[in-house]
């Protein structure tokens, strides 16, 4: 019997045609899945870029009309440049850090969890994945509760067994508040990138690494020279997904000091401006929350640095992936 | 077989209790949307029972929200729909003709502006007021909430014992005021003074009481000269209110800036604290946390006695107000609760459960409320609802007069910087408003 032209081919026999089902299934069951990006990714980041031209306010049934780029012209010309350089810095910062420290950690982490002698290592990475989880609401809890003055943990330990005469409070302190949001940040998510780290690691051939030892290398040449070239692919994607995270993210901030002593990122800014409170300047000040016309602007403006962001790194990474 | 029935259970089981959790039949919710005050809160859910008595088509559910989120919680709320009362403060610093190129409307006034809040003027319920003190947060002369009470807030509780133990007394005047601080400071034993600074507005809110001390109503004028340059933060008259706000800085408790607002009136209650800046609707809170001991309230002195032979009057706001709005799904639930509040028994009930001064001509049983007399004689509209920022404004312009810049307090500048950062802040904000226009 002839196959039917639209049989799938099966992978696992090649050169074999088997019948799995027709290809028009195929498309039908991809169709839910694409409206919903339609619907909730698509639409909404289209609309976005046409509001960015407009002073719609967010109240429904207001009026409201295209302004062309005032919101634009009004982000750079009204933002005091010394707030903003100070937010758009923040915003670096806080990118390079937890792009950097998370993957670090991340990747000893799933080394270390990787190795077949360790007991309970399921349970362990179970317990390292568990803040991913938790949601901003319970993180910010438990790191305001731990930083709290004068009863919290890190208050007490700082002035009982360091002897600090006038321990800072942390998260409303001015130099100390904006790593401690950046540690939170790293803590609730490393155990997603470990989680991609594991699975590379547990794809690479043990023969491989048998085989380098044998030949003399060391476990550092051995990590070094093979797991790191075979895991770059896994390298390139949690760097990616930890650049990208970290330019957009607010909900830490917001939750933890309100854009408050000198946290507000692009992020921040973009939320407050759209939905009210503190962090819609550049200031981190304080300010109505009915200008979803300016927020769909900074919406905007930050997607366009992301872009850029991406589009350098993955060309970097690239290049690394094709030397190594 | 087996995994088929244990699924088809389960299954079951999602349904039943889908179906338990679906809205039963009945009276309607009226959903009152406020932020966290025990008082009020307890007290509202408290007549929820006898409101259903008096409506039993309408069912009250009170929705509480921490202080900080309310803003955002009534613009998605009222966006979504789905609330029949929203609780409001003071409708201050409205956008109007002499500053709208400066300032954006506050979120309230792009309420009723857009037609999203109830106008109540001419509601029954209205004529059990007294129209001269709802008048004072009408809007164009219509009144858009109902206000339930006025609070003085500018003012410091105090541990009476303390202060019977080292000999003082009330201060009048800000020296006065200086060295009762200095005194428990030398004493030893106790912390001076303390606020919920974590939240910031509990503490910054007592700068606007220092404006207030020094100029009453005289801080409106104050504000709006700020706001058009004709006044800077470094002239002599503004200048002071930072050397005092600096010198008020240097007696909080170690780790203020971290205590949060909801920890610290029961640190007050704990005995060991002297002083407790926070306004007077904190009372059934310190209560509550048990205080075991006597403390008064006493407004914050200005720098000269006043004029007027007075003691320190309070800086007063109108707090607590309903509104209702227009897409409220129960509208007539909301007037129904709204009459039902205003009935003077009620009404009595909740002002001696929440102390605030009413707005209604009653009198209140509240000691802790009838002890501010004095500071009542003469209160003025507390600065806080005059002092603006404008638009696009820098940090050190934007958080003017806050506390949490000094470095007393951990923060990056003194006093005076903070003043001179304010003017450089300010007139780039005007500049950059100017070069859009």
């Amino acid at each position: 019997m002839k196959p039917s032209p639209s049989a799938v081919v099966n992978p696992m026999v090649p050169g074999k045609k088997k019948q799995l089902f027709p290809v028009w299934i195929v498309f039908l069951l991809m169709v839910p899945g694409l409206l919903h990006y339609c619907i909730f990714r698509l639409y909404p980041s289209i609309m976005t870029a046409v509001y960015s031209f407009t002073n719609i306010s967010g109240l429904p049934g207001t009026e409201w009309k295209f302004i062309g780029w005032n919101n634009y012209k009004e982000f750079f010309v009204l933002q005091n440049p010394r707030d903003l350089r100070a937010a758009l810095t923040r915003t670096i910062t806080y990118s390079i850090s937890v792009t950097l420290i998370q993957n670090f950690i991340a990747l000893v982490m799933a080394v270390i969890l990787n190795k077949k002698f360790l007991k309970g290592r399921n349970f362990a990475r179970s317990v390292y994945f568990m803040p991913v989880i938790l949601g901003a609401a319970v993180v910010s809890s438990m790191w305001k509760l731990t930083f709290s003055t004068p009863t919290g943990p890190v208050f007490l330990f700082m002035k009982d067994i360091l002897h600090i005469s006038n321990p800072p409070a942390i998260l409303a302190n001015y130099t100390y508040a904006f790593p401690a949001v950046i540690a939170a940040q790293i803590w609730q998510n490393m155990g997603y990138s470990m989680v991609i780290f594991l699975a590379a690691l547990q794809s690479i051939p043990e023969d491989l690494n048998e085989a380098a030892l044998i030949d003399g290398a060391g476990e550092f040449q051995v990590f070094w020279r093979i797991t790191i070239p075979m895991i770059w692919s896994a390298v390139t994607v949690n760097t990616l997904l930890a650049i990208i995270g970290s330019l957009q993210s607010y909900e830490l901030i917001m939750t933890i000091t309100r854009g408050q002593f000198n946290t507000a990122t692009l992020g921040m800014m973009v939320f407050a401006t759209a939905f009210g409170g503190n962090g819609a300047s550049a200031s981190g000040g304080s300010v109505s929350g009915m200008r979803q016309g300016y927020a769909a602007a900074e919406s905007m403006i930050l997607f366009v640095a992301v872009l850029i962001v991406t589009i350098i790194s993955r060309a970097i990474m690239n290049k690394m992936e094709a030397e190594k | 077989m087996t995994k088929k029935m244990v699924s088809l259970f389960l299954a079951l089981a999602l349904v039943l209790g889908m179906m338990a959790f679906s809205s039963a039949e009945g009276a309607a919710e009226v959903h009152v949307l406020t932020w966290s005050n025990a008082a009020t809160v307890n007290f509202l859910n408290s007549i929820a029972e006898d409101f259903n008595a008096a409506y039993p088509a309408y069912k009250l559910i009170v929705d509480e929200v921490p202080s900080q989120e309310i803003d955002q919680v009534i613009q998605t709320r009222i966006t979504a729909g789905n609330v029949d009362i929203v609780s409001f403060q003071t409708f201050s610093r409205a956008q109007e003709d002499w500053n709208a190129k400066q300032v954006d409307k506050p979120d309230w006034q792009n309420y009723i502006d857009e037609g999203f809040l109830e106008d109540l003027t001419d509601k029954d319920f209205i004529k059990n007021y007294n129209a001269s003190v709802l008048a004072g947060n009408a809007y164009k002369d219509r009144l858009y909430s109902l206000n339930i009470g006025t609070i003085a807030y500018t003012g410091l509780f105090y541990n009476k014992a303390i202060f019977s133990e080292l000999n003082l007394s009330v201060p009048k005047t800000w020296d006065e005021f200086i060295a009762v601080c200095e005194a428990i400071k030398a004493d030893g034993k106790y912390n001076i003074l303390s606020a919920g600074a974590a939240d910031q507005w509990p503490l910054n809110m007592f700068s606007n009481a220092i404006i207030s001390a020094n100029y009453g109503d005289g801080a409106k004028e104050i504000g709006m000269k700020l706001l058009t340059g004709e006044m800077k933060h470094t002239d002599p008259e503004i200048k002071v209110v930072y050397d005092c706000m600096e010198q008020f800085a240097s007696y909080l408790e170690p780790g203020v800036s971290g205590i949060a607002y909801s920890d610290a009136p029961g640190r007050f209650a704990n005995g060991n604290l002297a002083m407790y800046a926070d306004g007077a609707w904190s009372a059934p809170d310190i209560d509550r946390a048990g205080a075991a001991f006597e403390y008064g309230y006493f407004p914050l002195p200005g720098i000269k006695a006043r004029e007027d032979g007075l003691d320190p009057q309070f800086g007063i706001k109108y707090d607590l107000s309903f509104a209702v709005p227009t897409n409220a799904p129960s509208k007539e639930g909301a007037f129904a609760f709204l009459e039902y509040i205003s009935r003077k028994e009620v009404y009595t009930a909740f002002l001696n459960a929440i102390g605030f001064t009413p707005t209604q001509d009653v009198t209140l049983d509240n000691a802790f409320l009838n002890s501010l007399a004095g500071g009542l004689q003469a209160p003025c509209i507390n600065a806080e609802m005059y002092i603006y920022a404008p638009k696009g404004v820098g940090d050190y312009g934007s958080n003017q007069f806050s506390f949490l810049y000094l470095q007393a307090l951990g923060g990056p500048v003194t006093g005076e910087q903070l003043a001179q950062y304010a003017d450089e802040d300010f007139e780039l904000a005007r500049k950059a408003a100017e070069s859009l226009e």
